[in-house]
């Protein structure tokens, strides 16, 4: 419904209320500021949640962040922004809680409003300037969002510390002298007495008892920031609520605190002016001594002794109050005018002031209360909800590149429901390659979407989540896995190893990685080093290695590599008498005596001498010689031992020479069944020879 | 229009008293009333007692802007010096405190070196009531070293540079906050070239 406000009556209420309205003077504000800040979790959540590793002393466009708080509790009075700065708690709707009822809207309402203007700093504003700091492209535009981001809490926080300023919540204009005045007065020229207000004491509450966030929340401002202010819980009858800390600010204050021109006004005949608390019941009268002129006077005061704060000057007893006592005079026809002076309004600062500052910071807290984690890898990443609310929404991962272009990983985005304290596992995305990042595994976890009552929420992290792929090493020629063998990840531009793992029985290795630069080495499947070139090639040196791209990776996190085994392969002649290989690799050998049946009780006896003298594998392409063996040595090498990774593109294929100088003896003769010569030896011969074998390679 | 006019009338009349009541309120004493300076005063180092030679001095004027709707307290000016050899400084205020708009506050001051507590709130002395200090002969100033980092950092949070436009009209303020940064192993604020 629209009220009806005739023209005459709105000018007025527009001169008196708008005249001189002011709110605390913009440099108490930005104090009051710079003090909530940094008790705030915000320094902790910059360093150790985003990276931002200067905190608060992080400077953006020239000026910290600790600047830009409280340059925006400051600029939130300008021009005529400060006429919704004020809240009546017990006007009869939010909507109708603001200066006079029409002449600005609700400071909290004002705080929760999205149409505020050209720029707008409503809470669901500095959310998006939040989100734009966590995921804009360009630096410049991320560090400026993250300053107005600041300059925007600034001035969320200049609405509560205008809740604890009496004229702002007893819908009074307050024309000309007033606390707000006395305050930066003090703030001048007694910034020990000021300082104190601010540090507060152990007899004044500090922070607001921690459930306030979760009182209902009203659907005029759903955001339950508004609750810092108002509560709902001060109906106008119940001042003995506002000394507990589950209060809104505005309603403390309302319900203890005179403002310039709402004094003792629980029976106004102007419902805009009526409040009920403190009334006349709630004091006692006392003498103080105060300063005048450097002399020492005694005054009288109205001091707060029930109806919920208590201890302090609430007024001065006014200059007829005598008369007005000892006349009996009727006090609704006689005007006694207490006031607020100087010393009320320093009982008043001690009071307020800390509030202010607690307040605050507990707004602050609230905008950085979310917290999230990931870890792991991205074959399998965990992402958990650490914060004390349920969140629903979108995660999104973004990373930097080289450039400091802020990117989101490309499928990097999900949508999930957590619990307090619940995560989320097996999460899969591609670790981005193009562009590379300018740090692999470092992302920035943004998360936007419901965090307990609040519906756009959002929160940032920066996480470290390796990349992995998993190496499966298969045997090419029957497809058995490779078990137990050695397989390393290598950067190709440093040739640093990332990781190395030992193949397991299906012949997987998991091995951290980089995309797009990292290769496969293979040391010891074959008798000589390997890198994986792609497909079923492989090569000896890292240049021609292949870089393991994201697209190779399957579902499962696998790259299978199917690798040949391969070993040497040359002629051996037979020996006629014998029929066994003329000359074997074996360095000076008497083998034991072969017999096989050849009719009832008699059997062929073989004995078999096998001798090197030296034995050398010579490569065709570049006439490298590797000695394989001598007359002494306990047994030969393999030639294989000498082949590169390249030959194994070479089956079949001669790559070397095996030149040697070897003997051998070959002895046949019956026998009987308990090894007795029957008759001469068939045979005995002995050889001697040097020789030079083609050697190819064949694969095992 | 007619309607209006009425409403109007009383406007004028209500805003004519404002301005008639504002002459005569306890608020006053918070405005300027004449011309108070030349400020002086000097800078030591606390604890040697040595003059702190190029702290800076910042003295800063606000007025109150009063609007048809609205009363705002705004940056009406800004001067900086520094200290001489001595540690002695002088602000001229004359040609801004006797052009200064009514309403025009008395002026705030900021000193700061590098490395030490700043005045108006860090230093050893003058202590308590502090409104006036630098008028006629001025004050001495003492300035505190601070011990650790973590100190310097923390103070460094509460230097507040107040104009709106710090680069352009407190350069040397800029300048020794810089310095101050970079000391505590700090990025520095300003870009390059700068101020």
């Amino acid at each position: 419904m629209i009220r009806y406000v005739s023209p005459t009556v709105l000018i007025s209420q527009l001169v008196f209320a708008a005249g001189t309205t002011s709110a605390y003077e913009i440099e108490t504000h930005r104090l009051v500021s710079e003090v909530a800040g940094p008790r705030s979790q915000a320094d902790d959540v910059l360093k150790n949640h985003l990276g931002v590793n200067e905190g608060f002393a992080k400077v953006v466009q020239s000026f910290s962040l600790s600047f830009w708080m409280s340059d925006g509790a400051k600029r939130e009075d300008n021009f005529l922004r400060l006429l919704n700065h004020f809240h009546n708690p017990l006007a009869v709707g939010w909507s109708q809680a603001g200066l006079l009822e029409s002449i600005g809207q609700s400071s909290i309402m004002w705080g929760q409003n999205t149409g505020q203007g050209i720029p707008s700093w409503s809470w669901r504003d500095v959310r998006q300037r939040y989100f734009d700091a966590l995921t804009k492209p360009q630096s410049p535009e991320r560090e400026s969002s993250l300053a107005k981001t600041f300059e925007g809490l600034g001035r969320q926080i200049h609405l509560i510390q205008d809740a604890a300023s009496p004229a702002h919540v007893r819908n009074d204009p307050h024309l000309f002298y007033n606390y707000e005045n006395l305050v930066d007065r003090v703030r001048v020229d007694d910034p020990p007495t000021f300082d104190g207000w601010l540090a507060g004491s152990p007899d004044v509450p500090g922070a607001p008892d921690p459930r306030w966030s979760s009182l209902d929340p009203n659907p005029l401002a759903i955001i339950a920031v508004a609750r810092l202010i108002d509560s709902d819980r001060y109906s106008g009858g119940n001042p003995a609520v506002t000394m507990t800390g589950l209060i809104g600010l505005a309603e403390y204050t309302n319900a203890n605190f005179f403002s310039e021109d709402r004094v003792f006004t629980e029976n106004d005949v102007d419902p805009q002016k009526r409040f009920p608390f403190p009334n006349r019941a709630s004091v006692v009268e006392q003498d103080f001594d105060i300063q005048v002129g450097g002399t020492t006077v005694k005054r009288r005061y109205f001091v707060k002794a029930a109806d919920g704060a208590t201890g302090y000057r609430l007024a001065t007893v006014g200059l007829l109050r005598e008369y007005h006592q000892r006349f009996g005079l009727d006090w609704t026809r006689f005007r006694e005018s207490p006031a607020l002076d100087e010393g009320v309004y320093r009982d008043y600062a001690a009071r307020l002031i800390p509030r202010a500052v607690a307040y605050s910071s507990a707004l602050i807290d609230y905008f950085f209360r979310g917290r999230i984690a990931a870890s792991g890898e991205d074959t399998a990443t965990i992402i958990g909800n650490i914060s004390e609310e349920p969140i629903n929404g979108t995660f999104t991962l973004y990373y930097d590149d080289a450039n400091d272009v802020r990117r989101p990983v490309p499928g990097a985005t999900w949508t999930l429901a957590l619990a307090p304290g619940e995560s989320a596992e097996q999460l899969r995305f591609t670790p981005p390659t193009s562009p590379a990042p300018k740090e692999a595994g470092r992302y920035m976890l943004v998360f936007r979407g419901a965090l307990g009552s609040e519906p756009d929420a959002v929160i940032g992290r920066q996480v470290m989540i390796s990349s992995t792929l998993i190496a499966r090493l298969i045997k090419r020629k029957d497809a058995t896995p490779l078990r137990g063998f050695d397989v390393r990840a290598i950067d190709v531009q440093t040739g640093q190893t990332l990781s190395a793992h030992i193949t397991d029985d299906e012949g997987r290795a998991r091995l951290d990685w980089n995309p797009g630069r990292t290769a496969l080495f293979i040391p010891s499947v074959n008798q000589f080093p390997m890198y994986w070139a792609g497909g079923s090639t492989f090569v000896s040196g890292l240049e021609g290695a292949h870089a393991v791209q994201a697209a190779e990776v399957d579902a499962q996190g696998q790259v299978t590599v199917l690798t040949p085994i391969v070993s040497s392969d040359w002629p051996e002649r037979i020996e006629p008498c014998t029929g066994q290989p003329m000359f074997q690799q074996i360095p000076n050998s008497t083998l034991p005596a072969q017999s096989s049946p050849v009719s009832e009780g008699v059997f062929l006896t073989i004995f078999l001498t096998y001798g090197v003298n030296l034995a050398t594998f010579v490569r065709d392409d570049n006439g490298r010689e590797t000695v394989l063996c001598g007359l002494t040595s306990p047994s030969c090498h393999d030639p294989a031992g000498s082949f590169i990774a390249e030959d194994v593109g070479r089956l079949g294929q001669v790559v070397g020479h095996l030149v040697r100088d070897v003997f051998s003896r070959h002895t046949a003769m019956l026998t009987d069944p308990d090894g007795r010569p029957i008759g001469d030896a068939l045979c005995s011969n002995e050889y001697a020879e040097v020789e030079t074998l083609p050697v190819s390679v064949v694969e095992r | 229009m007619r309607r209006w006019a009425p409403a109007l009338a009383i406007w004028c009349v209500m805003l004519t008293a404002v301005g008639a009541a504002a002459q005569s309120t306890e608020l006053r004493e918070r405005y300027l009333d004449r011309p108070r300076g030349p400020y002086r005063g000097k800078v030591i180092d606390a604890e040697t007692r040595a003059p702190l030679v190029g702290a800076v001095v910042v003295a800063h004027w606000y007025r109150d802007r009063i609007g048809p709707f609205h009363s705002v307290m705004e940056h009406y000016a800004v001067r900086e010096v520094l200290t001489d050899t001595d540690g002695v400084f002088v602000i001229d205020a004359k040609q801004i405190e006797q052009g200064a708009p009514k309403r025009t506050y008395h002026p705030e001051f900021l000193i700061f070196m590098p490395g030490y507590g700043s005045y108006p709130r860090f230093q050893k002395a003058p202590t308590g009531f502090i409104g006036g200090v630098f008028e006629g002969a001025g004050v001495v100033v003492e300035l505190p070293r601070l011990q650790s980092p973590e100190e310097r950092r923390k103070h460094l949070l509460r230097l507040n540079p107040m104009t709106p436009d710090p680069l352009t009209e407190v350069p040397e303020l800029m300048k020794r906050i810089d310095e101050e940064r970079v000391s505590i192993g700090l990025t520095p604020a300003l870009p390059k070239g700068k101020p």
